[in-house]
C-alpha cells in the first residue's frame, strides 16, 4: 500500500516523445484511471511505473523512495498485462504461487496463500489445470491473483478488460473495483473505454498526447471539463463551433454558424470576442415545439430517432451540424422530418476558446 | 475440404518422398552384408566379414570417435552461443542490430570450402594447430546460423508480456530466463542441438580442409580412403552409423516422442 509520485516525467523513444512532462500524485489505497485515445502516452507511463523501460527525465517515486535505476523485480508491483501473460507451461496454482516462491516463502505458507487468492477471485477449484484449458476470463482472474496474491506495493493494471466479451468486461470492471476496496491496493488502471475507467476508479486521469489534460473525480471531470478534449472525450458531446460578438456583464452572445445567437455564461479564459467552441451534453438538451422563456433554443429538424432501450438518442438538424439530444424512453419523442427546437437550461454548456 | 482419392495420392506422394530419402541408405545397408571384394548390389552372401575387418582399421573408429567428440562440442557451443545472440536479436532494440543479423547467418550463404580454406589459413596465420579444437570451432561457425535461427522462431512465439510477468513478479534476468524463458523455447533448443550435431558430423567440406593426421573425422575418412580403395568396408562403417541413429531415434521416440521433442504439442498429436 504505497503512495505514487510522478514528477514532470518525459519519455522519448527516438525524436518521439511519447510522455511529455506527467505529473501526478496518487494516495495509498486509491483507484487511479488512466484514461485516453491510442498513442496517448497511457501504456508508456504504466511501463515507466512498473520500471519496464526508464523515464528520459523526471523522477518516479514510490512510497517516497525515488525509483531511478531501480528494476521491475525490486519494485514490489504487481502487474496485469491485457494478453494476461500467464506461464503457459505452469499451472494455475504454480503461477499464482511464481511471485510467493521469488519471494521466497516457505511452501505451507504459499499453500495457503494461493487457495486466499484464488478465492478472493471466485476460481477456488481450478488450482491443479493447466493454463490452456481455461477460459478468456478465467484467465484474466488467474493474473488477478497472481498480481494480488504477493501483496504488491502496487498494483498496475494495462487494459486488463480489452480481450474479454462485452457482458464479462462490465461484470470485471465492478468485480476488480470490489477487490481493490477490500485489499486495499494503490491501483493504477489503465484503459481506453470511459465507461470502463469511469465505473472503477476514483480518480480520472486523461492523457492526451503525452500530457495529462486533466485529472480529477469522475463527477469533476464530467462536469467541469478543461477544454474540449476532454469534454469530448468523457461522455457524449455535441461540440459546436461560434464566435463571440457580444459581452453582457456575466453573459456573453455567441453566433453560431446557421446565424442562430445564444447567450451563453462568459467563463474566464474565454475570450469576448473571436471564435469559441461550445460544448453541450445530450442529456442537458430537450425539445420543444416552441423556444422556452429563459433558455436558450436552437431551430432545426429531427433527422433520427434511434432507441437505446434504457434512452432515446435523436438526432436533430440544426443548420449544417448534427446535434444529439437523449431523452429517456418514456418521453414523448416528435417523429423525423418534424421542425423542433433544441432547448437547453442557461448555463448547462460550456465554453471553451477554440483551441 | 481435401477428397479421399486427393488424400490417398498425397499419401503415396509421401510414400514415394520418403521412399527416394531412405533407399540410397537402405543400400548402403545392403552393400554392407556383401561377401564379394568389391562394391556390388544386390549384394552376395550375406556376410558379416566387412564388419569384422573394421576392427582392423583401428582409424575408422578412431574417426568416429573425433566424429563425435566435434560434434557434440560444436552442438553445444553453436547452440549456447546462439540462444545468447537469438534472444540479443529477438529482445533487444539497439543500433546495427539488422546488419549484425545478417553478420551471424552470413556463414550459411557461403560455400562450405571457401569456409574451410579460410579457416585453414586462419589457423595457420596465427600458428594455431589444426586438432579437435580446431575442428570444433570450424563446425561451431558453420551451423551456429542454424542455431540462431531455430531459437529466434522459438523465442518469438514467446509473449514478451510473459518475461515483463515474471520480472515484475520478482525474478530477476537470469531466474527469469532459467524458469520462464528458457522451458518455453526449449523444442528451439532442442531442434538446435538435433541439427547442429547432425550438421557437424554430416560435414566433409569444412573437415577435409581442418583434418589432420591427429584429426580426422569420419566423413573425411571415408571420403580418402574411397579415393584409393574399392572394397566394402565403408559400406559397413556408414551401416554402423545409420544403425546407431536408428537406435537413438527409436529410444527418443520410446521415451518422449519425436514429435513432443521438437514442440508438437499433445492436441496435434491426438489428432492423427
Amino acid at each position: 500500500m504505497a503512495t505514487v509520485e510522478l514528477i514532470d516525467v518525459r519519455k522519448s523513444f527516438g525524436t518521439v516523445e511519447a510522455v511529455a512532462g506527467v505529473s501526478l500524485r496518487i494516495a495509498q489505497g486509491e483507484f487511479v484511471a488512466i484514461l485516453g485515445p491510442s498513442g496517448c502516452g497511457k501504456t508508456t507511463t504504466l511501463n515507466l511505473l512498473a520500471g519496464f523501460i526508464e523515464p528520459t527525465s523526471g523522477e518516479i517515486l514510490i512510497d517516497s523512495k525515488p525509483m531511478a535505476g531501480t528494476p521491475p523485480h525490486r519494485r514490489n508491483i504487481g502487474v496485469v498485462f491485457q494478453s494476461y501473460a500467464l506461464f503457459p507451461h505452469l499451472s494455475v496454482f504454480d503461477n499464482v504461487a511464481f511471485g510467493l516462491r521469488m519471494r521466497k516463502v516457505a511452501s505451507a505458507e504459499i499453500a495457503t496463500r494461493v487457495r486466499q487468492a484464488l478465492d478472493i477471485v471466485q476460481l477456488g477449484t481450478l488450482e491443479e489445470r493447466s493454463i490452456r484449458q481455461l477460459s478468456g476470463g478465467q484467465q484474466q482472474r488467474v493474473a488477478l491473483a497472481r498480481a494480488l496474491v504477493i501483496e504488491p506495493a502496487l498494483l498496475l493494471l494495462d487494459e486488463p478488460l480489452s480481450n474479454l466479451d462485452a457482458n464479462l468486461r462490465e461484470q470485471m470492471r465492478f468485480e476488480i473495483r470490489e477487490i481493490q476496496r477490500r485489499v486495499g491496493i494503490t491501483t493504477v488502471f489503465v484503459t481506453h473505454d470511459q465507461s470502463e475507467a469511469m465505473a472503477a476508479a476514483d480518480r480520472l486521469v486523461i492523457m492526451n498526447k503525452g500530457i495529462i489534460a486533466q485529472a480529477g473525480t469522475v463527477r469533476e471531470i464530467y462536469t467541469a471539463p478543461r477544454d474540449p478534449f476532454v469534454a469530448s472525450f468523457i461522455g457524449q458531446a455535441n461540440v459546436i463551433p461560434g464566435k463571440a460578438v457580444e459581452v453582457n456583464g456575466s453573459q456573453v452572445r455567441i453566433e453560431l454558424p446557421g446565424g442562430d445567437i445564444v447567450v451563453a455564461s462568459r467563463l474566464p479564459g474565454v475570450p469576448n470576442d473571436g471564435s469559441v467552441v461550445m460544448i453541450l451534453r445530450p442529456e442537458d438538451l430537450t425539445l420543444s415545439n416552441e423556444p422556452v422563456p429563459g433558455h436558450n433554443a436552437l431551430a432545426g429538424t429531427v433527422k433520427r430517432v434511434s432507441f437505446l432501450g434504457s434512452t432515446v438518442n435523436i438526432g436533430v438538424q440544426v443548420a449544417d451540424q448534427m446535434i444529439s439530444v437523449v431523452a429517456h424512453r418514456d418521453q414523448a419523442v416528435p417523429e423525423e422530418g418534424r421542425p423542433v427546437y433544441v432547448v437547453w437550461k442557461k448555463a448547462a454548456e460550456k465554453l471553451f476558446p477554440k483551441p | 475440404m481435401i477428397t479421399d482419392r486427393a488424400r490417398r495420392l498425397l499419401g503415396f506422394y509421401c510414400a514415394l518422398a520418403c521412399a527416394f530419402s531412405v533407399l540410397p541408405v537402405i543400400g548402403i545397408v545392403a552393400e554392407s552384408f556383401t561377401a564379394t571384394d568389391y562394391i556390388v548390389f544386390p549384394p552376395t552372401g550375406p556376410s558379416l566379414k566387412w564388419y569384422w575387418a573394421i576392427l582392423d582399421r583401428r582409424e575408422f573408429i578412431e574417426s568416429a570417435g573425433v566424429s563425435v567428440i566435434v560434434a557434440c562440442g560444436a552442438s553445444l557451443a553453436a547452440t549456447a552461443l546462439g540462444t545468447l545472440a537469438a534472444i540479443a536479436l529477438v529482445r533487444y532494440r539497439f543500433f546495427g542490430r539488422r546488419p549484425l543479423q545478417s553478420l551471424f547467418l552470413a556463414p550459411m550463404s557461403l560455400p562450405g570450402l571457401i569456409l574451410g580454406l579460410a579457416l585453414l589459413q586462419f589457423f595457420a596465420d596465427y600458428s594455431l594447430p589444426r586438432d579437435t579444437r580446431a575442428m570444433m570451432i570450424g563446425h561451431m561457425i558453420i551451423t551456429m546460423p542454424f542455431a540462431i535461427r531455430f531459437v529466434m522462431v522459438a523465442l518469438m512465439g514467446v509473449n514478451p508480456n510473459i518475461e515483463q510477468a515474471a520480472r515484475s513478479l520478482g525474478a530477476n534476468g537470469w531466474t527469469t530466463f532459467r524458469l520462464v524463458t528458457l522451458p518455453l523455447i526449449r523444442p528451439g533448443i532442442v531442434a538446435s542441438l538435433v541439427f547442429t550435431f547432425i550438421l557437424s558430423f554430416d560435414d566433409v567440406a569444412v573437415s577435409l580442409f581442418l583434418s589432420s593426421p591427429t584429426a580426422t573425422t569420419l566423413p573425411v575418412r571415408i571420403y580418402t580412403y574411397i579415393d584409393q580403395n574399392y572394397d566394402p568396408l565403408v559400406t559397413a562403417v556408414s551401416a554402423c552409423v545409420v544403425y546407431v541413429a536408428f537406435t537413438a531415434l527409436l529410444v527418443i521416440e520410446r521415451k518422449i516422442g519425436v514429435g513432443r521433442l521438437f514442440g508438437l504439442s499433445e492436441v496435434t498429436r491426438q489428432t492423427k
